[in-house]
């Protein structure tokens, strides 16, 4: 606690090989996530909260340059899908359909409108995305499973568009 | 508990009763809010989420469900705005993106909550284009009722009913998250009494009964108010007649009778009124043979016989199902 998360990983952690990071996720599968440019946060719940996300469980997940971060958001919200009790309706339904969209765009076979698509899934199941999330559901679980892919659409983008259908202009 | 709380729905003053139910408190003023779950004969639950309203809460406003938030004082809800707009019309994708849409071969269509509440607060369009959940359908869960598990929308009302009302609980949800599906314990029926109830709770076209499937569209049926004759209970009902045929009983919310409830005797015996073997005429024995005879036969045959008996005691059976009027009959005749 109190060093920033740059130091923990190359002390405790030993480092990076040779990488950079370009993500990491500071506290468990529900916190969004920071741009490997954010490594000298501070670890303290305020320091963290400031930047948009959260200590949470304290694990820590680092992510390095060969990471495919769709990849990343679709095991993270398979993992929600999976634990999620199926008891109300957005919950059930909606974190199933966000990791079925991801699977389709992680294996190339993703459409130009799917990123709307999922950050509107995302809305209906938290509405506004905002942090710390409201919800439609009974329990945070849900809203939980859309912070990896809002944290995917805000700062990394880029890499879902590369496995998108190029828009192809006529005329 | 009755005291009286005044409360601001849509920027009208409303009135309730402490710890009504927000749903139930806005029913009675005309607010309609839209709901899948919640039954007012069975405990709220909150699963559907179809009925979320913004509330002022101290930490700002919050969306939440109606049918599970009881009245206070000075409490402010918002029921059209666009945040709650935009939850309800999400929670109707999320219901429609798993449901198979075979409303033309559905016996609910026409008096469908899914159907009536998508025109009226769903989207008109489906961005959904994965495959939908399978099950096999339909499965029979008894001998009068079918499960369609992919029409399900899982608001636990039957389960609930089978629980909280008749106390057989013997439908259940099993599986969890997007696996989670209604059915009967293994090698164990829904036998029970009262599984009619389900059919007719069923906001979709999940349960259906054999006796109906496949016979009417609800917006042919004549629907006329009755009381059901099938024990001295007396509960209210409501037939639904076709062509001259009676295709179904419904249960009538009646606060003195029944609550909208009805045994499955009462819900499907009607079957007699339409079988070959029903005594239609009156029939006289003539040497071991039944021969049909007219009614003023019959009672002119009664008037002879009654004549050659000399002191005659005349005693009538009434069954059990006889309206009151047939035993003031018998009464008054018996009465000089």
């Amino acid at each position: 606690m109190g060093s920033s998360f740059g130091e923990f990983v190359d002390t405790l952690g030993k480092g990076v090989k040779n990488k950079a990071i370009k993500a990491y996720i500071p506290g468990g599968a529900s916190a969004p996530w920071l741009r490997g440019d954010q490594l000298d946060v501070k670890m303290t719940i305020d320091d963290v909260a400031n930047e948009g996300s959260m200590l949470g469980s304290g694990a820590v997940v680092m992510m390095d340059e060969d990471t495919n971060l769709v990849l990343a958001a679709k095991s993270l919200v398979s993992f929600f899908a999976h634990e999620s009790c199926g008891q109300c309706t957005p919950c059930r339904e909606g974190t199933t359909w966000l990791e079925n969209i991801l699977e389709r765009v992680a294996s190339g076979r993703g459409r130009l409108s799917d990123i709307d698509l999922l950050l509107d899934v995302c809305d209906n199941i938290s509405p506004g995305l905002t942090w710390p999330p409201k919800m439609t559901t009974i329990c945070p679980l849900g809203p939980s499973a859309t912070a990896s892919i809002v944290s995917l659409m805000k700062d990394f983008r880029s890499e879902v568009e590369v496995l998108l259908p190029k828009k192809v202009v006529i005329g | 508990m009755n005291e009286k709380v005044t409360f601001t729905v849509d920027g009208k003053q409303l009135e309730g009763k402490q710890g009504q139910l927000l749903i139930e408190a806005c029913e009675d003023s005309g607010i309609h809010i839209p709901r899948f779950c919640w039954h007012k004969r069975l405990d709220p639950v909150g699963m559907c989420r179809m009925c979320l309203v913004e509330i002022d809460t101290p930490r700002g406003k919050a969306l939440v469900p109606s049918c599970t938030t009881q009245v206070s004082e000075e409490l402010i809800v918002e029921t059209e705005s666009d945040t709650v707009k935009k939850a309800q019309e999400g929670v109707l994708e999320f219901l429609l993106i798993n449901h198979p849409l075979d409303c033309p071969i559905c016996d609910k269509a026409g008096e469908c909550p899914l159907q009536d509440q998508t025109m009226a607060y769903g989207p008109g369009e489906s961005r959904f284009i994965e495959e939908k959940r399978h099950f096999e359908k339909p499965i029979p869960v008894s001998d009068i009722v079918l499960l369609d598990r992919e029409r399900c929308i899982l608001c636990a009302r039957c389960t609930r009913f089978s629980d909280e009302i008749s106390g057989d609980p013997l439908i259940e949800f099993i599986q969890r998250g997007n696996k989670t599906q209604v059915n009967t314990f293994p090698d164990e029926p829904f036998k029970s009494y009262f599984s009619g109830n389900t059919v007719q709770i069923c906001p979709v076209g999940a349960l259906t009964a054999t006796s109906y499937r496949f016979k009417a569209r609800p917006w042919d049926l004549k629907k006329v108010s009755s009381t059901c004759n099938c024990c001295s209970l007396g509960c209210s009902v409501e037939l639904n007649v076709s062509q001259n045929k009676m295709l179904r009983i419904l249960g009538e919310d009646n606060e003195f009778t029944n609550q909208g409830w009805l045994s499955d005797k009462g819900r499907y015996n009607f079957e007699y009124l339409h079988s070959e073997n029903r005594l239609l005429n009156i029939h006289s024995r003539e040497n071991e043979d039944y021969q049909t005879i007219t009614i003023s036969d019959a009672i002119e045959k009664i008037k002879n016989k009654i004549k050659d008996l000399d002191n005659p005691e005349i005693k009538f059976i009434v069954g059990a199902t006889a309206q009151m009027k047939n035993i003031l009959q018998s009464t008054n005749l018996l009465t000089p």
